[in-house]
């Protein structure tokens, strides 16, 4: 019997070293395509020139559509954000949706918004509407008053009042780039072929200095629960997005700032509330879509800061943030299971959906199993401590290798914490991100693995609250 | 199973500390790479901040040419190419002279030989040795990197609007980088050499037909609608093409150069002229006949004001539409026929045509009245009533009601109630002097909350309370409504 339980634990721990041999490897390939990517999209700078897309009158138009619950904080810099834009023809969009505090009336106070019966066009159904405002000021400012039906709920009542041929969703915690719009349009109009979706990379916006709807001032955040995030969020924009978007498996753009093609969104039926990352579920739907009507569309994502967005910044709220994510992940992955290795959905489904199955999603409990595995197999028997080591090593080493290369890349490039004193702060960070960081973050993983295993299907919001230096500016 | 002396543990041990080194030496390099790069954008800073002045001064002027140029000169190496590199800049965007200044700068720098030597450069030339070459720039030494230095140098010759470098342009329209072919055609858009407008337009016909190297639609559009309305000249054979996206295309171009062009009245060759007033129009392809509302509308030719009329009656919703928006820019437009289109069947021809007519002033503003009291087409009417709502008349058309001289007002804003169309009506009553009371009394009405509304009538002067009293004879409904 113990023979068996050895024999079944290093079976395991095959299991795991093969687990982290494809993740790791799958990494690799990522950081290599990723670095490629985001020096030629900086040295991009030097030779596009954003003036001609900024005078052209044939510079397709965009609503940017804002969905908020409960956002009276942060909502009136939202929109300010997306006003002073350096953008040609923009139209704002806020769907309040059944907010309880004060946000709409804060919308109202700040510019002068009077209400409007507008005749209800809905290409997409969505919960009632309350009621339409539109600035007395800004004739390009309507805010949609209705029921609380959830963020794509609001993002589709906000399209059924869009009329531009483009539009952008953004978070109301984000911040833009004053150029973001403009980036993000400039990959839509430079290529050749269907572009009908176009991210940016998203940064951490805790611990910057905004003033009039920009950021100002770029500084690391205080606490470390938010420090680690930074790198996370350069690992995950800067190699996974940016990597997966170079071999033309782009799974998911960040939905806190993204540009769309309207019809194209319509026609694929909006935004769909059956899972809770909409964003994700949206991308993969769109290529399912056009294949299933014989249309030829593109993602593009450029590694541009675009904007910048707060991240959670107590544990309870980041982990609400990352049940969900997880539990998108799986649903998404669930719901498009159909289009796992069909080549007809070129890296997307032969490489990008299994290897988001394999290594994000199954993953999760590979890594957890091994943390109770791993100590289980050297008390069972100490010999095996010979392989398990330098096993444990070669991965938390690996992974440090991963986030360290971020921040050489992001350094070498955007270089958007430029003092040698953030530099500093952030390496350790980097050093240390695997030793109780990556484990919290995979406990919630493995709680949002189980919801979805068991059916929880529950929208977790997470609130934010302005930090300081927000405030202050 | 696995022994310390195994060399599967062995091949582990060897790659978890080879890594763990690599870490170590990655960290440090950060490090060290830091002060490096430091001292290295310190001097770059030093050397524009040396030099900026310079050329602010030979741009505006202020700086004698010769002793200019020749502090430019002074400085030698990497950082001077790297800074005059991006000496265009400094001008672009910029008056005319200024323009001819900077390009007489570059000219005389050796950077427009520089420029076009790296445009035109093989990327077959790359050998080992190419990765120390001091003479090039770091995408020059890796290969497939090299479409970097080529773009550049073409945005560079179009910054500098250097018309010599137009051929050379047009060849890397067929680059085998799309970077470097949406450049040039950029630059070609900047530089706007006549005889590059034709070779450009072939581009566009061949990116539609989907032959050749590809490039965006828009990208050319944008570059081909730069130049002069003349050159629309070099289209006809476009725009007669047998292929309808072709001629859409060209159509499209051909209203985008309108646009960019500003005038509302302007010299669009006469052959171009022509082909939309006698072919387009009637062409069999929706999209172009849509487009050609779009150019005829900016025509000053006798047969375009009947030409939009046509088109204003088209079997196709988007060329309607497209006629009622192209109508709406023009003042002297027949009201009547743009009217005609409140009752179209499609709503977007409906509200383009209830924008079209308000964006007339009071003479659109009056029909959009009588057609709310006049038609029986309860989809015009709530078009009506959210046009003269979202153009903020709501507050005007309320202090006029009950006036005498002001019945269509008075009949709106009635009619505006029965629509249950009241919130903008809520916020005007606001503000609204008592006497004004009749309509809020219906509006509160319809939303059971007359009771609240009472005391503040009760002070209100006599007309008011007749005018309250006929309001409620609206709670008859409108027997048009029931059709």
């Amino acid at each position: 019997m113990h023979g068996l339980s050895i024999g079944a634990l290093i079976l395991f721990n095959v299991v795991l070293a093969v687990y982290f041999l494809i993740g790791n490897g799958g990494y690799g390939v990522l950081v290599i395509a990723s670095w490629v990517s985001v020096w030629i999209c900086k040295r991009r700078h030097s030779y596009e020139n954003l003036q001609p897309l900024r005078e052209s009158p044939s510079t397709p138009p965009v609503t940017v559509i804002i969905p908020a619950l409960n956002e009276q904080e942060i909502i009136v810099d939202a929109v300010r954000t997306v006003l002073c834009n350096d953008y040609p023809g923009i139209q704002v969009v806020v769907v309040d949706d059944g907010s309880s505090d004060e946000t709409l009336a804060r919308l109202a106070s700040a510019f002068e918004l009077g209400p409007i019966n507008l005749i209800p066009r809905c290409p997409l159904r969505t919960r009632p509407v309350r009621a339409f405002h539109l600035s007395r000021t800004l004739p390009n400012l309507m805010v949609v008053s209705k029921e609380n039906g959830g963020k794509p709920d609001a993002l589709n009542a906000g399209l059924n009042v869009c009329r531009t041929p483009y539009f952008c969703t953004l978070d109301a915690d984000c911040i833009l780039e004053p150029d973001a719009i403009l980036r993000l349009m400039c990959r839509v109009v430079r290529s050749p072929l269907n572009v009908v979706a176009s991210g940016g990379t998203v940064g951490v916006l805790n611990g910057c200095t905004v003033a009039e709807g920009k950021v100002t001032k770029v500084n690391l955040p205080r606490t470390g629960l938010e420090r680690f995030q930074v790198i996370e969020y350069m690992r995950s924009f800067l190699f996974g997005r940016t990597g997966w978007s170079r071999m033309g498996g782009t799974l998911i753009i960040s939905g806190a700032f993204a540009l769309f093609h309207r019809q194209t969104v319509v026609e694929a039926g909006g935004f769909n509330g059956d899972t809770v990352t909409e964003d994700m579920e949206l991308v993969v739907r769109l290529r399912r879509w056009a294949l299933e009507h014989g249309r030829t569309i593109r993602t593009a994502f450029s590694s541009d800061p675009v904007c910048w967005v707060l991240c959670p910044d107590t544990l309870e709220m980041l982990g609400r943030q990352r049940r969900r994510w997880q539990l998108g992940l799986c649903q998404t992955l669930w719901k498009n299971r159909a289009m796992f290795f069909d080549p007809a959905f070129g890296t997307l489904g032969s490489l990008s959906l299994p290897f988001h199955a394999l290594v994000e999603a199954l993953g999760t409990v590979v890594e957890a199993v091994g943390y109770i595995m791993i100590p289980l197999a050297a008390w069972l028997d100490p010999a095996l401590l010979s392989f398990l080591v330098p096993l444990v090593l070669f991965s938390l080493a690996y992974s440090a290798l991963i986030s360290l290369a971020a921040v050489v890349l992001e350094e070498s490039t955007h270089r958007l914490y430029p003092t040698a004193r953030q530099l500093a702060t952030m390496l350790p960070y980097a050093l240390l991100e695997n030793f109780g960081y990556r484990q919290l973050l995979l406990w919630y993983r493995c709680a949002g693995v189980a919801r979805f295993l068991t059916g929880f299907h529950k929208w977790e919001t997470v609130a934010h609250v302005p930090p300081a230096e927000l405030a202050a500016g | 199973m696995f022994s310390l002396g195994h060399p599967v543990i062995h091949f582990a041990w060897t790659l978890a500390i080879a890594l763990s080194a690599l870490v170590g030496i990655l960290a440090t390099s950060i490090f060290l790479r830091r002060p490096v790069l430091f001292l290295a954008a310190r001097r770059s800073q030093k050397l524009r901040a040396g030099l900026e002045p310079w050329i602010q001064g030979l741009l505006d002027g202020s700086v004698d040419y010769d002793a200019g140029l020749q502090k430019l000169r002074e400085h030698p190496g990497c950082a001077r190419r790297a800074v005059l590199d991006r000496l265009p800049s400094a001008g672009a965007d910029s008056d005319a002279e200024r323009v001819a200044t900077l390009r007489r700068v570059a000219i005389d720098l050796g950077l427009v030989d520089l420029w076009r030597r790296q445009l035109t450069r093989a990327p077959q030339g790359w050998s080992i040795f190419s990765l120390i070459d001091p003479t090039l720039t770091l995408p020059e030494r890796i290969p497939g990197l090299s479409f970097v230095t080529r773009s550049e140098a073409a945005q560079n010759l179009g910054l500098t609007h250097e018309q010599g470098s137009w051929p050379l342009l047009v060849k890397a329209l067929d680059d085998r980088h799309l970077a470097v072919r949406s450049v040039a055609a950029q630059a070609l858009g900047r530089i706007q050499a006549p005889a590059s407008f034709p070779l450009l337009a072939r581009k566009l016909h061949d990116s539609a037909l989907g032959q050749g190297r590809r490039l965006a639609i828009r990208t050319l559009k944008m570059a081909l609608a730069a130049f002069p309305l003349a050159s629309a000249s070099e289209l006809v054979d476009m725009l007669r093409h047998p292929h309808r996206r072709v001629r859409f295309l060209a159509a499209d171009l051909v209203a985008a150069m309108l646009i960019d062009a500003g005038s509302p009245h302007n010299s669009l060759p006469d052959p171009i002229a022509e082909i939309f007033l006698t072919a387009l129009r009637f062409d069999s392809n929706p999209d172009v006949r849509a487009r050609a509302a779009d150019v005829i509308a900016h025509l000053d030719d006798v047969r375009s004001g009947p030409a939009l009329l046509g088109l204003l009656e088209d079997d196709e919703w988007f060329v309607r539409l497209h006629a009622t928006r192209a109508l709406a820019e023009d003042r002297s437009s027949p009201l009547a026929a743009l009217g005609r289109r409140l009752t179209d069947s499609n709503w977007r021809v409906r509200e383009a045509a209830t924008q079209a007519l308000a964006s007339q002033g009071p003479r659109g503003v009056r029909l959009l009245l009588a057609q709310f009291d006049s038609t029986a087409d309860r989809y015009s009417r709530e078009q009506v009533a959210e046009q003269i709502e979202r153009a903020g008349l709501i507050p005007s058309l309320f202090a006029a009601s009950g006036l005498a001289g002001a019945r269509e007002e008075t009949r709106f804003i009635e009619g505006m109630v029965r629509l249950g169309r009241t919130a903008a009506l809520r916020v005007a009553l606001q503000s609204a002097p008592d006497d004004k009371g009749s309509t809020s009394l219906t509006e509160l009405r319809n939303q059971g909350e007359a009771e609240k509304e009472l005391p503040r009538l009760s002070t209100a002067s006599t007309p008011a309370y007749v005018a309250a009293a006929r309001a409620f004879t609206l709670a008859t409904p409108d027997p048009r409504e029931r059709s």
